[in-house]
């Protein structure tokens, strides 16, 4: 290695002398000035991302300070569905992936919650004939029957996402995730006729917390998940 | 002296020529080697230490070298003394940036924002590039080990790879390196 290094260094040495006894468009000075440009650029890179990667030493007290780190992500659009006598009802399931830790080291699923907000409007009914209340039954992966709510006109419902898998290292092994179920139906199972519109949306929010020298706090951020719907 | 003198043969003369040393080269592949192999996969006192010593020779010859091509390109190539000069400056910086972190708290917060936000563009050029809208400011980490100040010396590596060979001697400079 050191043999091949000193070689290169006398080869690129007489080149050197030669291009300074030549006008500088030399075919030699190319060359060099690409290295140096890519040596430049490698030197930034290196050198700008040298801090992050330190992880604390083991002989180093451990931090009782941390930077708390807020996720959020607003208005996710979940789907519009029709609720008439033909479909009463239907279900909407939504996975959800922590894809990576945030900035590269900080666990963005730690008290995870999810909240469904659902806007209803009726038409085609009479007077005397009211929309039916809609029947909203919410469960999570693993998290057993789920709860059941009534709404009329506006509906919203907060649940915890009960991430699991590595996701401490969401990238390795198995994937850090979770799902939800809302099964939406029509209390009068459609008997009424009429339309019942639904327009879903949903809001994520979690935290992550990292050890740090002094307390702060960073977000809201948007988190490194995938949101995915299915019906 | 002749083992350092082999060891450390005398930059190019041409502007910018230090950053082609071996010396530097050798530097630049320790500090990304360390950083993102031997960290993770071998942390210990060794790794934690062979960044320090390769930024301390890797900053001053840095800056010095872009010093040399910018001199170089807005009027003439750096005098020998001049460039000494300079080199002293890049040197001193260097090693205040590096060391005052280590003893005096308010240089570390100092230091862990102002890195951060000479890596933040390129962050966010990432982030925008990935797709995403937005990226948090988030402050480098860093710990204080006066330890860390036993690579203060490499400094002096710095300084001798880094010094514009004499115009007497440049024109011997490569046959000595050979």
């Amino acid at each position: 290695m050191l043999c091949a290094m000193r070689m290169w260094w006398r080869h690129f040495g007489r080149k050197a002398q030669a291009s300074t006894a030549v006008p500088p468009d030399d075919a030699v000075a190319g060359p060099r000035t690409w290295l140096m440009i890519l040596v430049i650029v490698a030197t930034t890179a290196a050198l700008l991302g040298t801090s992050d990667t330190t992880p604390p030493s083991d002989d180093t007290p451990t931090s009782q300070f941390n930077t708390t780190y807020t996720f959020e992500r607003r208005g996710v659009e979940v789907g519009s569905i029709d609720l008439t006598a033909e479909q009463p009802r239907t279900t909407f399931y939504v996975n959800f992936r922590a894809d990576e830790l945030f900035d590269g080291n900080v666990v963005s699923t730690n008290g995870a919650s999810a909240t469904f907000r659902a806007a209803i409007t009726a038409a085609g009914f009479s007077d005397k004939d009211a929309p039916p209340y809609l029947m909203f039954k919410l469960s999570a992966e693993g998290m057993g029957s789920g709860t059941q709510t009534q709404a009329l006109e506006q509906y919203s419902q907060i649940t915890p996402l009960p991430f699991s898998g590595n996701c401490m290292a969401p990238t390795e092994g198995e994937a850090c995730s979770t799902s939800l179920a809302l099964e939406i139906s029509r209390t009068d199972d459609g008997s009424k006729g009429g339309t019942v519109h639904v327009d879903l949306l949903l809001d994520v929010n979690a935290t992550g917390m990292e050890p740090d020298v002094e307390n702060s706090t960073v977000g809201p951020e948007d988190p490194p998940w995938t949101i995915e719907v299915l019906q | 002296m002749g083992i350092f003198r082999a060891l450390l043969p005398p930059r190019l003369p041409a502007a910018g020529g230090a950053l082609l040393h071996p010396v530097m080269l050798v530097s630049l592949g320790v500090l990304v080697v360390n950083d993102h192999v031997l960290k993770r996969c071998w942390p210990g006192v060794l790794s934690g230490k062979l960044s320090d010593f390769a930024v301390v020779v890797l900053l001053p010859l840095f800056l010095h070298g872009l010093v040399e091509l910018a001199h170089d390109k807005v009027s003439r190539p750096l005098s020998v003394v001049a460039s000494a000069r300079w080199l002293v400056g890049c040197i001193v910086l260097s090693t205040l940036v590096f060391a005052l972190p280590e003893v005096w708290q308010p240089a570390e917060l100092a230091y862990r924002y102002g890195a951060a936000g000479l890596r933040y563009p390129f962050q966010l050029l990432w982030s925008l590039a990935q797709g995403h809208t937005t990226r948090a400011f988030v402050p480098v980490r860093a710990t204080a080990d006066i330890t860390d100040l036993l690579a203060v010396p490499m400094a002096l590596v710095a300084w001798r790879v880094g010094q514009l060979p004499a115009p007497a001697a440049q024109a011997s400079a490569v046959s000595h390196s050979t």
